[in-house]
């Protein structure tokens, strides 16, 4: 018998998997892996070794202007002070909260919206060339707009970011619903569900990769908006101090601010992988 | 009063290009019990009448019974097999078999107790608590049926449920689902375009004609093999006596129509 045969081979690859012996050249190939991981580490660190040395070489030696430019030991000293004087903290936070409030209402929006399309064929019929429309304008021209209309204040930010992401989001989201395999929902349909059972015992759960990636670009996105909003309208934020600090020449403030930005962007990604991984 | 019962039943579809009748005067019966092929050229609408008799579709002309009452009324009734597994890759076999328990909300102890019996039977309990990404294509197909078979239905439709199979497991996997459907005193519907298929797992054989699809031939079917006894499962039946001649006359009823095209 075929099946029982491959059973079998099923168990045994179980039992081989646990207790196997590693032969010399999985072992060399296992090397070969580690060793190419270590060499790209390695280029990575020489780059940015090479690029902060130069700059700072550079601004010591007079061949970078330090005022316009700033230099490494300068931004560090920026940070310090900021973080003793709790600007740093209170900067950051404020972007840090506008951006996750920001990506919270474009998950909210995106999903939900992405749900009532997919529902209601007709609704989407009639909506989509609107969405179309709204994901390709550019967002930042809208800004200026939100500020006459909502004020310079926070909710002005929150909107801008959550404008820049929430189109692109319900149009992904809706048409990777709506691609779902056409036999999936038969056989929901077979076993005696509904709508409704198709949405969560299929569509929902099929598409969580799909909200991952999405939560990834949207993150960035959202960190997109709210920068452009606090250019604009805010009091408060690194979007801020970075239009701040330029007006008044403090260029210190400005890279410190936008190396700020560089780590914060790194954490986020981070935190979405990891989010991935389970 | 037959168990199944199609009369007079006309079915035409409707796309923005026209009107195409899929079916024409259908009168089909099923008894209790039975297992019943259709076969037929491709597009003859087949998979149509499938989809009609387990109450997918909504039709105008004719009627579909299940013991004297429409089909409608039955849909709890009904299992229906697909062409492919589509067990969910997030769910486990277990949670996969569940599937139609939790949207009938009747995941009760007897049924999870039914549930636990057959994939002890058909040698899927070791594998209860994987994702299908680790089952081989027969022990996918087997959990589908199960699936399909906690619900007990009283009428089970099949259509192609082996064509995305390789043939060997294909022919194991007709062995094993025809066991237990017999086992189970299930009524079926196989819906095939592999002659062979149908003569080795079937009682009754239907033949449809092309587009509209019309009922063309029935053939009884009786399998006997060299020492007189009856087959024991359909991969036996490939070697019966009959079979060469049943495989003739249905593939001479296939080639009439492919002549008229």
């Amino acid at each position: 018998m075929l099946m029982k045969s491959k059973e079998v081979l099923y168990r045994n690859l179980d039992r081989t998997g646990e207790t196997a012996e590693i032969s010399s050249a999985q072992k060399e190939y296992l090397q070969g892996c580690k060793k190419e991981a270590r060499v790209i580490r390695s280029w990575q660190w020489i780059i940015m070794i090479l690029f902060l040395g130069f700059w700072e070489v550079g601004a010591r030696a007079g061949f970078i202007n330090a005022f316009v430019f700033s230099s490494p030991s300068r931004v560090v000293a920026t940070i310090v002070s900021m973080a003793k004087d709790g600007s740093l903290w209170y900067h950051t936070g404020i972007t840090l909260a506008e951006t996750f409030f920001s990506f919270f209402l474009i998950l909210v929006f995106g999903i939900g919206i992405a749900i009532m399309l997919w529902w209601n064929t007709r609704l989407s019929g009639i909506f989509e060339p609107y969405l179309v429309m709204l994901n390709s304008l550019p967002k930042s021209a809208l800004a200026p707009v939100f500020i006459v209309w909502l004020g310079a204040n926070m909710k002005t930010i929150i909107v801008a970011a959550v404008s820049v992401a929430v189109f692109g989001t319900v149009l992904t989201l809706y048409h990777s619903f709506a691609g779902t395999e056409e036999d999936k929902l038969k056989l929901i349909t077979t076993l005696g569900g509904t709508k409704k059972d198709i949405l969560t015992k299929v569509i929902l759960p099929g598409n969580i990769p799909t909200v991952i990636s999405l939560m990834k670009v949207n993150l960035g996105l959202a960190l997109v908006g709210v920068i452009i909003g606090e250019f604009l309208a805010a009091k408060a934020g690194l979007g801020y101090l970075i239009i701040y600090a330029s007006q008044v020449f403090k260029l210190d403030i400005v890279i410190t601010s936008i190396f700020i930005l560089c780590v914060i962007s790194v954490l986020l990604y981070h935190g979405i992988a990891r989010l991935e991984k389970k | 009063m037959e168990f199944l019962e199609i009369s007079g039943l006309d079915y035409s579809y409707h796309t923005k290009a026209g009107e195409t009748k899929a079916l024409s005067g259908i009168d089909l019966s099923v008894k209790k019990g039975e297992f019943l092929a259709i076969v037929g050229p491709s597009g003859c609408g087949k998979s149509t009448l499938l989809n009609l008799i387990a109450g997918l579709l909504p039709f105008r002309e004719g009627s579909i019974t299940i013991e004297g009452t429409p089909v409608q009324e039955h849909r709890d009734k009904i299992g229906y097999m697909l062409q492919k597994d589509h067990l969910l890759p997030w769910r486990t076999t277990e949670e996969n078999i569940c599937l139609g328990l939790e949207i009938n909300q009747c995941k009760t102890r007897e049924k999870l107790a039914l549930a636990e019996k057959m994939l002890k039977q058909y040698g899927l309990y070791e594998f209860r608590n994987v994702k299908p990404a680790e089952l081989s294509g027969g022990m996918k197909q087997r959990a589908a049926l199960i699936r399909t078979l906690v619900m007990e239905p009283e009428l089970l439709l099949l259509d192609e449920p082996f064509s995305a199979l390789d043939y060997q497991t294909r022919l194991s996997v007709a062995d094993d689902i025809t066991t237990i459907l017999k086992k189970e005193g299930k009524t079926a519907v196989l819906i095939t375009h592999d002659i062979a298929e149908a003569i080795s797992m079937s009682e009754r054989i239907i033949v449809l004609t092309k587009r509209p699809g019309r009922i063309k031939k029935e053939v009884k079917i009786k399998l006997t093999m060299e020492d007189g006894s009856k087959p024991s499962k359909p991969s036996e039946g490939r070697s019966a006596r009959e079979f060469a001649s049943y495989y003739q006359k249905i593939w001479k009823e296939l080639m009439d129509y492919a002549d008229e095209v």
